[in-house]
């Protein structure tokens, strides 16, 4: 044996030595890192058929025309949050419950987790990769803290000291989170008009109720948006209302400011009034976020249709119209294009239209995500479906692309948490 | 002591249902009729609506170039119908109002006939009614008279063992050696047991002539499952083009999907009136095979006396029609604690007045087994079991009694009827298998209705009248209420159901549902060749009731339950149909024109504020049209192609909401088809009874203006015109008949239900098969242990190829969560017929080797199960 011979076999051994080593801290329970499986970044078609809903999963961001209809199907779907590239919805079989579907490495769906339930209609909102809450429609008077990661149930937070008009079961629409309190206004799980619009707070670490606070001027019929509010860079909470479902009471930015947990009476910011004083009939704005550069934009509905405005005159003014005008009137203005992507000054309460992104019906909020510094906004139209791009630094505003295939087709970035 | 029991027996039968036999032989029948150059097949067709009989014949055999003009009075029936074909070299077999002709082949027939006739007595020298006297080995028979008299005639010269049987006395059986002349044969019969002996008619059943019209009909001969222990459901699913949809067991809700249709655009119809009118009382899962002569689906295209808005076609269930006495009852048990009670019998009171009955019970748990579905053990963790379903118990029964009278100066036929229906079920997850189950929740409905019927001929018989009106009282009442939450293994969960309710919002609903139909169709005869139809259908609703728990509308400050405000529903359908025959009758052209009008009115619950109530009414006119051909181009060959644009009115669902989460939309459309049907059929028959038929049927069925549900709210929907749909399918029905006691048969349709506007544009209509067909086969052993006794085996296989309930663009790359797969299923019967006792036995095995089946939306279907039935008749 040589000594090039005996230096390779000392290397071979030592080489062997390490491995054997390697395998018996392994054995021993060191921590490795092993590498995810699922996506975590990538981006998400979502859209209708006539029956059931489809989910796409694209690696890059697509352009040009992209037709998202060959994802695949599910009966039921619910998109309610997205977090650490997991997709949080209400359970794809139609069961009460919500379901944690990932992409895995093959960029196929698959339900990872789930928590059932035996009922209803209920949201599920993530603050991070570790908590997370829901409400049970058996429980109403609870919200349940779980981990998204494990889709376990780990606590549960009694609110049943908050305010509660009479008759009411509450019903939580929307939860933000600020540190680790969470906020939720709600609504009456039976349908019933509420004339209120009151946010519960609990903590998250402590499990515990913390208060309530009301919105200033309460006592008209109200609409609660499920839309969830934001936290803009100074530390204050926005949460919007929905405004009246009659005539007259406009939707609302409610404030709580930094280091306060009640809304601010003095600030009084209705986008869709401010936007068009004289848009009586549906006063409302939904979609609402705070960007990371602490811009906000909402999508906000800019007037009434002219067809319902001659109905009114036809009928000799509003308080004259008929069961079947106010039918009619209702129909066109939900269906009207009338919306328009706005972005919001918070502190000037001023509503600015964002320009080149086409209007859309007051209901038709889809999804924006930020990816590279641009935001992307998803229109549908009666001319198209598209993503529009929007600087908010240059403000300019491009066809990102355009989606095909399905009804009312939005889109989703897994890396941008919501 | 014989005297006792006999005198018992009659006393059973009366206070069961008051029998007692009138048999006249039909063809014995003297009648007025009269003729005017029309060929054999029209004449028979006059001669048997006038004779109110049924003639089967060889149609191929008829001399098609005869023309008969003669006005006949007082004439026997087997005279004219001799003198229609030409020849007295004719074998006669006449059961009741049925008979059926064979061409003799005897040459000379005249010079080797001879008559058989006689009386019955019993042993008290009483005579016997309705007692069957029997030329075994020949299709020969009759029935006694009142008087205990028969006659049989124009007998081949012969020898013979004569067998008389009646119900309650020993069978006997004689040889006689018939002459050309008179033969007196009497007999006196001893009381025992035994039973009337049952005569099989053979020749073209009428469901197969309905079968060859021009407008493409399948018409199922029910009766030939009677003895069988399965339900109506089943032998329409062994057809092509039509696939039945159940989510639970017996008595569970069930749709039709018919050439890619269902839902409201299949009309179902009980003796040619809508089931709607019977509220629920009365569904086609419900009635047994028992209670009805024949099924007869209507494919896309439906004739003015019967359709209504059927966009897609529709079943109209014929029930049990006989003319001469009989009682016929069963009873069948089997899995899953089912038990089915059947009575049906008509008595002759008169020449002119009969009483008939058809009722039915059903009883079933319907507790089987479903495998691996999810179950709820507590909050936030589920499990998948195998759970037995439960609380889904079904109970339903149907009675109807009728009055029939004919021959009146002012009505050839008068029919008055009188029906209870009664539903209770308890209520379990129907609609899809979800982790909890239903405990507590029933519904029960309740229907009185009666009928009337009229017809009547005039003007030398050139125009026909029918009419009838029905009246129906539905009281339906929903008990869900509880707050308590049940989990698959039938536990109450630690979970509170605060809501209440457990299949939608709580609910104590009661409904009363007031409907009217009435319907006139008159036929006149222009020339031979030629005839014009119209009729007219109307249906009035009103409908109102109240719900402790539902919801409330506020009128003038005051919360008030809108379901006590009526609602009003009008529809009128109006037709006009011309039928003329062409080239010697072998061209049928059938066209028609309908016009659609409703009506509907509503409380509108929209109107806020306000110190009065506000209803809403809305009107529409529509119309429709068709045309349908068929001609014959052989005896035994015929192609024919139909073609209608029908329309389907909206529901008042649809129309008028439910003042909860459906607005109403007052400028809803009709929903349109342009159905088209091109097919034909082949017969041939072999000698020693072999035969077969191939049925070929392509169809379009074009749809416009589909209703669907839209979100127009934050928590309502609004039912919108928009999606369109084009579907195409090609239907195979073969039957072979290999040897004479041997027959196959297999139904095969392969589809396809295109979406071709909006979103889904080019992808399948979701939750239907493109793909389904059964091969069945069945044998039958005659005089098995016992001259006359019968065994029948029969075996079916049905494959439906798998179908996604989503809309997808491929089958291949959907998600197979959501794919209900492929399914094979068998199913075998065995039954047992004793005639002379007029028992039969069947014992049918379902699902036979226990495969995992699914129907709509993926909700489990029983295992193996079985049903053995006990069938007896007189």
């Amino acid at each position: 044996m040589n000594f090039n011979s005996t230096l390779t076999l000392a290397g071979l051994l030592s080489l062997f030595m390490c491995i054997a080593a390697c395998s018996d801290d392994d054995d021993s329970g060191v921590d490795t890192i092993e590498e995810p499986t699922n996506k975590r970044t990538g981006f998400v078609s979502f859209g209708f058929t006539s029956n059931s809903r489809i989910m796409k999963y694209f690696e890059e961001l697509p352009s040009g025309v992209v037709d998202v209809s060959d994802g695949t199907d599910f009966e039921r779907l619910l998109l309610s949050s997205i977090v650490n590239g997991a997709i949080l919805t209400r359970r794809p079989d139609g069961s009460p419950g919500f379901s944690k579907i990932v992409v895995n490495a093959e960029g196929e769906f698959v339900e990872e987790a789930f928590i059932p339930l035996s009922s209803g209609r209920t949201v599920i909102s993530a603050r991070d990769s570790l908590t997370g809450v829901f409400q049970d429609a058996a429980t109403p008077d609870i919200i349940r803290v779980f981990n998204p990661t494990t889709f376990e149930v780990t606590g549960a937070i009694d609110m049943s000291a908050g305010a509660l008009p009479d008759g009411i079961t509450r019903q939580y629409e929307s939860f933000t989170f600020r540190g680790d309190d969470v906020f939720s206004p709600f609504a009456d799980a039976d349908g019933a008009g509420l004339t209120e619009f009151i946010v519960h707070q609990a903590n998250l670490s402590s499990t515990s109720f913390v208060g309530d606070t009301q919105r200033e001027g309460n006592g008209s019929g109200s609409i609660l948006t499920s839309n969830a509010g934001g936290i803009d860079l100074a530390g204050n909470l926005y949460i919007p209302d929905g405004g009246g479902i009659e005539p007259g009471l406009a939707a609302r930015l409610n404030k709580v400011p930094a280091g306060s947990n009640e809304i601010d009476p003095t600030y009084i910011f209705e986008p869709a009034a401010t936007l068009n004083p004289t848009n009586f009939f549906l006063p409302y704005f939904e979609g609402f976020k705070i960007l990371e550069s602490g811009q906000a934009i909402a999508l906000v509905n800019s007037e009434v249709p002219q067809q319902a405005l001659d109905i009114i005159e036809d009928a000799g003014g509003i308080g004259n119209i008929t069961a079947v005008e106010l039918l009619q009137i209702q129909g066109i203005i939900l269906g009207a294009e009338t919306a328009r992507w706005c972005e919001l000054d918070l502190e000037e309460r001023t509503v600015t239209p964002i320009s080149g992104i086409p209007n859309i019906t007051p209901l038709g909020g889809g999804s924006v995500f930020e990816h590279d510094g641009d935001v992307y906004i998803s229109v549908n139209t009666e001319a198209e479906d598209a993503c529009y791009r929007w600087n908010p630094m240059s403000g300019t505003v491009s066809t990102a692309f355009v989606m095909t295939g399905l009804e009312n087709p939005v889109f989703y970035n897994l890396a941008d948490d919501f | 002591m014989r005297l006792v029991i006999r005198n018992c027996m009659f006393l059973g039968w009366m206070l069961s249902f008051p029998v007692v036999y009138s048999q006249e032989n039909i063809l014995d029948r003297k009648i007025d009729i009269r003729f005017e150059n029309l060929s054999p097949k029209a004449s028979f067709k006059k001669l048997m609506a006038e004779a109110d009989c049924y003639i089967n014949f060889n149609e191929s055999l008829l001399p098609s170039e005869r023309r008969i003009t003669k006005n006949y009075k007082q004439t026997e029936i087997r005279t004219i119908i001799q003198e229609i074909w030409g020849s007295k070299n004719l074998e006669f077999l006449a059961i009741g109002n049925k008979i059926t002709i064979k061409k003799s082949g005897k040459k000379n027939p005249e010079k080797e006939k001879g008559n058989l006739q006689g009386r019955l007595t019993d042993d008290n020298q009483e005579p016997l009614p309705g007692a069957t006297i029997r030329l075994v080995g020949t299709p020969y028979g009759a029935v006694t008279g009142l008087d205990g008299r028969y006659e049989l005639n124009n007998l081949p010269v012969g020898t013979y063992q004569v067998e008389v049987s009646s119900l309650g006395f020993e069978k006997i059986a004689k040889t006689v050696a018939l002459s050309k002349d008179n033969l007196q044969l009497d007999f006196t019969l001893k009381a025992s047991t035994s039973e009337l002996e049952e005569i099989v008619v053979f020749g073209k059943t009428e469901a197969e002539t309905i079968s060859e019209e021009a407008i493409t009909i399948t018409s199922l001969d029910i009766k030939k499952f009677q003895d069988q222990a399965i339900g109506t459901e089943e032998v329409l699913k062994t057809t092509t083009g039509l696939v039945v949809r159940q989510s639970g067991g017996l008595g569970s809700p069930m749709s039709i999907n018919l050439n890619g249709l269902s839902g409201n655009a299949v009309r179902i119809y009980y003796d040619g009136i809508p089931m709607e009118l019977y509220g629920n009382g009365l569904q086609l899962n419900t009635i047994p095979v028992d209670a009805l002569e024949r099924v007869d689906v209507y494919k896309g295209v439906m004739p003015i006396d019967l359709g209504t808005d059927a966009l897609g076609g529709g079943l109209n269930l014929v029930p049990v029609a006989q003319s001469q006495d009989y009682i016929r009852t069963s009873y069948s048990f089997g899995s899953f604690n089912t038990h089915r009670v059947t009575f049906n019998g008509l008595k002759n009171v008169s020449n002119r007045v009969s009483l008939s009955t058809i009722s039915y019970f059903n009883y079933s748990d319907n507790d089987y087994r479903m495998r691996d579905i999810p179950n709820l053990v507590r909050q936030f963790e589920e499990e998948r079991i195998d759970a037995r379903r439960f609380h889904n118990q079904h109970i339903s029964g149907f009675v109807e009694g009728k009055l029939r009278i004919k021959a009146l100066n002012w009505a050839d036929r008068l029919e008055f009827a009188i029906s209870y229906a009664g539903i209770a079920d308890e209520i379990q997850n129907a609609g899809r298998i979800v982790n909890t189950a239903i405990g507590e929740a029933e519904r029960e409905v309740k229907v009185f209705s009666q009928r009337i019927d009229y017809r009547k001929t005039f003007f030398k018989d050139k125009l026909s009248a029918r009419y009838f009106g029905v009246l129906s009282r539905t009281v339906d009442n929903i008990n869900d209420s509880t707050t308590n939450l049940y989990d698959w293994r039938g536990e109450i969960l630690n979970i509170t159901n605060l809501g209440g309710g457990e299949f939608g919002s709580a609910s104590l609903l009661e409904r009363e549902n007031v409907g009217t139909a009435h319907r006139l169709t008159l036929n006149y005869q222009l020339t031979d060749h030629i005839d014009v139809k119209i009729s007219d259908y109307y249906r009035y609703t009103r409908q109102e009731g109240e719900d402790p728990l539902g919801e409330r509308i506020a009128i003038d400050g005051e919360l008030t339950d809108p379901n006590t405000f009526p609602s009003t529903f009008n529809r009128n359908i109006l037709g006009a149909e011309l039928n003329a025959n062409f080239f010697d009758d072998k061209l049928n052209v059938i066209s028609f024109v309908k016009n659609y009008f409703y009506q509907a009115e509503s409380v509108d619950i929209f109107e806020i504020s306000v110190d009065k109530l506000a209803f809403s009414k809305v009107q529409k006119n529509s119309n429709g049209y068709g045309l349908a051909l068929k001609y014959q181009l052989h005896p035994n060959v015929f192609f024919r192609t139909s073609v209608e644009q029908a329309l389907r009115l909206p529901t008042e669902r649809e129309l008028l909401g439910d003042l909860a989460s459906v607005v109403p939309n007052f400028d809803l459309e009709p929903e349109e088809s342009l159905n088209w049907n091109l097919g034909g059929q082949i017969e041939k028959r072999f000698k020693n009874d072999r035969s077969i038929l191939v049925n070929l049927n392509g169809f379009i069925r074009n749809r416009e203006n589909l209703i669907r549900p839209k979100q127009v709210s934050f928590d309502r929907i609004q039912f919108i015109n928009e999606a369109e749909v084009d579907g195409k399918g090609i239907e195979l029905a073969l039957k072979i008949r290999l040897l004479k006691n041997l027959s196959l048969q297999g139904n095969f349709t392969a589809q396809s239900n295109e979406i071709v506007a909006g979103t889904d544009l080019g992808r399948q209509v979701p939750n239907i098969p493109l793909t389904f067909y059964n091969v069945g086969a069945t044998y039958r052993m005659e005089d098995l242990f016992h001259p006359g006794n019968s065994l029948q085996l029969s075996w079916t296989y049905f494959f439906i190829d798998r179908f996604s309930i989503n809309t997808v663009p491929d089958l291949d790359t959907a998600n197979p969560d959501f794919i209900v797969p492929e399914q094979y299923v068998h199913n075998a019967g065995v039954s047992y017929t004793l005639k002379s006792q007029g028992l039969a036995f069947s014992f049918n095995l379902r699902n036979v080797f226990n495969a995992e089946i699914f129907d709509n939306f993926r909700i489990p279907r029983p295992g193996i199960n079985y049903a053995f039935k006990i069938n007896y008749s007189l």
